[in-house]
């Protein structure tokens, strides 16, 4: 039972490395609570956007909220930080239709297995526009 | 000078809640605090509810000054602030999983952290830690008071440490009032560099390693009234150098650099039940410690639960207050009495 938290303005930095590896980017996922979470007052556009994903369990999209991690362990054997977010969502991507409503109700509810009340989009249409920094390949995995 | 922006993170979404997780803040208000918002950027945190905040925290990607900076605590005016031991109900905190990282991480300079219980039960194998500072270069100073930070995580440990200082020279750490406890060290710093450090009246125990490790360090340490109890070795602080200055601090073992109080057990109000208040027949830290409250680099005058310190100053987080003079029990007294009065008066008026 998830909604993702998803930063919908860019956050930026003078400093490169402190902008890609601190900043987050329009798209990319903050925080995952479940389907019951009521959001906060500043958790909705014009700085935040909800994708509503009934039924499925958070732990299931936790993964989408990890920071993109450096290839080599430093000499503590700790795995850096190098990007703020290793997933993003290409909300400018998206059909006109789905982008109007998120700067509407700042929401979309997607449809995951059988889940049958009333929604926006299906998993299998909006995990296209979900974008694996640092692969550069979109989402193909099922929930 | 700058404004203070204060927006409230309550996980329960009470009344007038900003956000719901500290996460989630400082997502949404990172940035250059120097500039046009010329900003103190406050996260008060609640839990009207009784729901823990369970994600960890970042601090990067912002621009901040020694006036122009990040504060995160929770109000001791309202009452979502822990009394000196961990709590649950309706008491802030932030209880996550992070491996290799601390529930709460800062790659910023200046960052104030205040009267929070942070938990981190990840694996102790894996570096879980309470707070990691990561900011590596420029100036910065962190302040880290009243706060409780508890490793709860399974497993041999590396690197699970409760306070993590990444130090540089330029880097000034004030740290007070905390208790540390349950971890593999209390409070480390191995950098090999010349930060300042101000390490003031807080209570690490049990950690299976060190309560404070610093070594190797140039710049400034100064260590004033810490109690160190049930660790593995109380202090190890080999190797220093620079200006380093000791005064009343603490240990169970013979590891304090302030010989006199080498081998003091002290009587905690209940030790298994992790409430490190001192106890009243405590007599190895009561009154045994410095005064600070005009100590040229970081002074002040109360505990981690607030009350004020007088006399000669109890060594570790808690000053010990006897029970009849606290405040809340003269308040108490002081409604009862009033009450008894208007009882009698009404008792009297009946019978005229």
């Amino acid at each position: 039972m998830a909604q993702i938290l998803v930063k919908a303005i860019d956050a930026t930095h003078s400093d490169a490395t402190k902008d890609r590896r601190g900043c987050y980017k329009r798209g990319m996922p903050v925080v995952v609570m479940p389907d019951s979470h009521t959001w906060g007052l500043d958790e909705r556009p014009p700085k935040f956007v909800v994708l509503k994903l009934p039924g499925v369990p958070v732990e299931k999209v936790k993964k989408y909220i990890e920071p993109e991690r450096e290839d080599t362990a430093d000499a503590d054997g700790r795995y850096q930080v190098f990007r703020r977010r290793l997933w993003k969502f290409r909300l400018d991507d998206m059909p006109t239709a789905a982008l109007r409503k998120l700067r509407g109700n700042g929401e979309l509810i997607i449809k995951v297995g059988d889940y049958a009340d009333k929604y926006d989009y299906t998993w299998t249409q909006v995990r296209s526009y979900l974008r694996n920094l640092k692969t550069n390949t979109n989402e193909t995995a099922s929930l | 000078m700058a404004t203070e922006v204060i927006k409230i993170v309550d996980p329960d979404n009470g009344s007038g809640t900003n956000y719901t997780s500290l996460s989630a803040w400082e997502a949404g208000e990172q940035g250059d605090l120097t500039g046009a918002r010329d900003e103190i950027a406050v996260a008060k945190c609640r839990c009207t509810g009784g729901t823990a905040d369970t994600t960890a925290v970042t601090i990067d990607g912002w621009t901040t000054s020694s006036t122009q900076y990040i504060k995160i605590w929770t109000d001791p005016a309202e009452s979502y602030r822990h009394n000196g031991t961990w709590q649950a109900g309706n008491k802030y905190r932030l209880l996550t999983a992070s491996l290799y990282n601390g529930v709460i991480t800062s790659a910023e300079g200046y960052v104030v952290l205040e009267g929070l219980q942070l938990n981190n039960s990840g694996s102790r194998a894996e570096q879980a830690m309470g707070f990691r500072n990561t900011a590596s270069s420029g100036t910065a100073e962190l302040s880290i008071s009243k706060c409780i930070i508890l490793g709860s995580g399974t497993g041999t440990p590396t690197y699970n440490v409760g306070i993590w200082l990444d130090a540089f020279t330029g880097f000034t750490a004030k740290i007070w009032n905390n208790i540390i406890y349950d971890w593999q060290v209390g409070i480390r710093d191995v950098s090999y560099t010349n930060p300042s450090y101000y390490i003031y009246n807080n209570t690490i125990y049990g950690c299976t390693t060190y309560g404070i490790v610093f070594e190797g360090l140039g710049g400034t340490t100064r260590l004033k009234n810490n109690l160190c109890n049930g660790n593995g070795t109380d202090y190890s602080l080999s190797g220093m150098g620079g200006t380093r200055e000791y005064v009343t601090n603490l240990s169970e073992d013979t590891s304090s650099p302030n010989d006199t109080l080498d081998s003091k057990a002290v009587s905690f109000s209940n030790e298994g039940g992790d409430d490190f208040h001192l106890a009243a027949a405590d007599t190895a830290a009561k009154d045994a410690g410095t005064d600070l409250s005009a100590d040229g680099a970081l002074a002040f005058s109360d505990d981690i639960d607030g009350s004020t310190r007088s006399g000669t100053w109890d060594i570790g987080a808690d000053e010990y207050v006897a029970a009849s003079s606290t405040p809340l029990f003269r308040r108490r007294l002081n409604i009862l009495l009033r009450l008894c009065l208007s009882t009698f008066n009404l008792i009297g008026r009946c019978f005229k």
